[in-house]
């Protein structure tokens, strides 16, 4: 079993809002615990990849090579404990492929970005999009709508899914549709109503993003967002199709790519 | 707060008039009698405009001791104008922001007009007809309501917003565009020690960057005015100048009632039978 650590490299994603690790090697890979980035992303980074050390149970010293990718991943860098840096669509895409190869299309909606993502059949990034500039459509703007209506994040979706007839909510930015929020929780507007046309808020963005790239199968749907069902469920119904389940926790998709391709690099 | 407008060729004398803006945050009226321009009765809009407008000309023309029989006219404008049934007519915003701002100085072009949920750049004709818009409402990047929200974690109000921030003696970078990342940055610049005047010129100038790229899809002729709550953000206006390399025209009046001054010359035309202003 020893073995198998030998020569492994850890691929390891700061996202805006959780940090993942993966070590991996020709047997196979392990993930490691998930960390919330916080405010300084290079010290989650690393706590990633020493949590990770503590799983595989080897020394933090003794992993060699270590590739990072997402939003801290140039701290991570600078700080000096990643060797490597690899751009999250590259790491994405690697990830998500190496979970399916029938993978051609990823969205990854994450805690601050969303991203599509277009592969050919052989796993070459062919074409993508991404938006990080306006929290519409990322997992922050469900964060503000949950605080708003007193609901933890990990419930919303479930708690969307109760709903017969959803809200109208006409806003794409998120500070809009909070005052609309209001105005629907003023009229006693149903808290799974409102939530399930939240949620089909940013179904409609993302979806509008994706669809320039061409919707084909089979799709993926990666990121910590891709665990919330609502989002899921309408996001499935204004793409006109199903994602295919991934065989492994999709939110670590990035991290492993970021490992396998730190892997390849090495031999 | 009177102010005295020369509105010689327009007709002077007879009734009163009343223009109300509704807007998406705040309710302004203004009445004209004898040439006489009042402004007043700022009030939240609150969740029904149509209440706010009522109670807007109600107070105006109290605090006036003004009959309500004397009233000619009185036209609506802002987001609220839908509704309003003392209005004999409801125009756009565009329409009446260029026409009271051509009256406060006709040698303005281009008005630029941020309320509390929406950025408007106006380009007028020499008589004061708007042309062409652009207009931001998708988006509370460049709104007043950015402002709003930094204030919130400041726990300022907007005034001492509008004094800090000419006091900065470097802004702070503040490089979202999106007001919720934007809340973001700011916190964490605060926690890193940045004082608040720089903070907040730091959102000045990343709420005039916004601001600037619409003025720029429109493009500017001849002199340039800012009116709207914004307007009375003064770090704002001097980023806002310094970004787009103009000085803004100076207007003789509170920035945020030439909607309401506007919709009210329109209906002082309606009430003299002068229409063919108010019918376009």
């Amino acid at each position: 079993m020893a073995d198998w650590r030998e020569g492994c490299v850890v691929g390891v994603d700061i996202g805006s809002t959780t940090t993942k690790a993966v070590a991996f090697s020709k047997e196979g890979y392990l993930k490691g615990p998930l960390m919330p980035t916080g405010a300084v992303p290079e010290k989650a980074g690393r706590a990633a990849v020493e949590g990770l050390a503590t799983v595989a149970g080897i020394p933090f010293e003794a992993i060699q090579f270590t590739v990072a990718t997402g939003y801290g991943r140039l701290l991570a860098s600078a700080s000096g404990f990643a060797d490597k840096v690899i751009s999250e669509i590259s790491c994405h895409a690697t990830g998500a492929f190496y979970l399916n190869p029938r993978t051609r299309l990823i969205v990854d909606i994450g805690g601050q970005d969303s991203k599509g993502i277009g592969l050919t059949a052989a796993g070459v990034v062919e074409n993508f999009v991404m938006n990080d500039k306006c929290a519409a459509g990322t997992g922050r703007f469900l964060e503000e709508m949950a605080e708003l209506l007193g609901y933890e994040l990990d419930e919303i979706g479930e708690v969307s899914l109760r709903s017969e007839s959803p809200c109208e909510i006409s806003s794409t930015c998120t500070v809009f549709a909070e005052t609309e929020v209001h105005a629907l929780t003023t009229a006693r507007k149903r808290p799974e109503d409102i939530l399930a046309g939240l949620h089909k808020a940013v179904a409609k963005r993302v979806a509008a993003m994706v669809k320039a790239l061409g919707v084909r199968e089979e799709a993926v749907f990666t990121g910590g967002v891709s665990k919330n069902r609502g989002v899921v469920k309408w996001l499935e119904e204004r793409l006109g199709m199903a994602f295919t389940p991934l065989p492994d926790d999709p939110q670590y998709a990035g991290a492993l790519g970021a490992a396998v391709l730190g892997f390849r690099l090495r031999q | 707060m009177t102010e005295m407008l020369d509105l010689r060729g327009g007709p002077n004398g007879g009734d009163a008039v009343v223009g109300v803006d509704i807007g998406s945050i705040w309710t302004k009226a203004v009445f004209i009698r004898n040439g006489q321009v009042t402004n007043g009765a700022l009030l939240r809009t609150g969740a029904v405009p149509e209440e706010a407008g009522e109670t807007a000309v109600r107070d105006l023309l109290a605090r006036h001791e003004v009959p309500r029989d004397e009233v000619g006219c009185v036209v609506a404008t802002g987001y609220g104008r839908i509704n309003l049934a003392s209005a004999r007519k409801s125009l756009p915003e565009i329409t009446c922001v260029g026409r009271g701002a051509h009256a406060l100085n006709p040698a303005v072009r281009t008005v630029i007009d941020i309320g509390g949920l929406d950025c408007k750049v106006v380009g007028l004709d020499p008589a004061g007809r708007a042309l062409k818009f652009k207009r931001n409402d998708k988006c509370a990047a460049g709104t007043g309501r950015f402002i709003e929200k930094i204030a919130k974690i400041l726990q300022l109000d907007l005034e001492q917003i509008s004094q800090l921030s000419v006091k900065a003696s470097g802004a702070c970078s503040i490089s979202s565009t999106c007001v919720v990342f934007a809340e973001s940055e700011v916190v964490s610049a605060l926690a890193k020690g940045f004082p608040y005047e720089d903070v907040i010129a730091g959102v000045n100038a990343a709420a005039a960057e916004r601001v600037a790229q619409i003025v720029e899809r429109l493009g500017t002729e001849g002199e340039v005015a800012m009116v709207g709550g914004m307007a009375k953000n003064r770090g704002f206006v001097a980023a806002l100048e310094t970004r787009l390399g103009v000085r803004f025209a100076p207007l003789p009046a509170d920035p945020q009632y030439v909607e309401a001054l506007g919709a009210a010359l329109f209906a002082q035309e309606l009430a003299t039978g002068k229409e063919e202003m108010a019918r376009r």
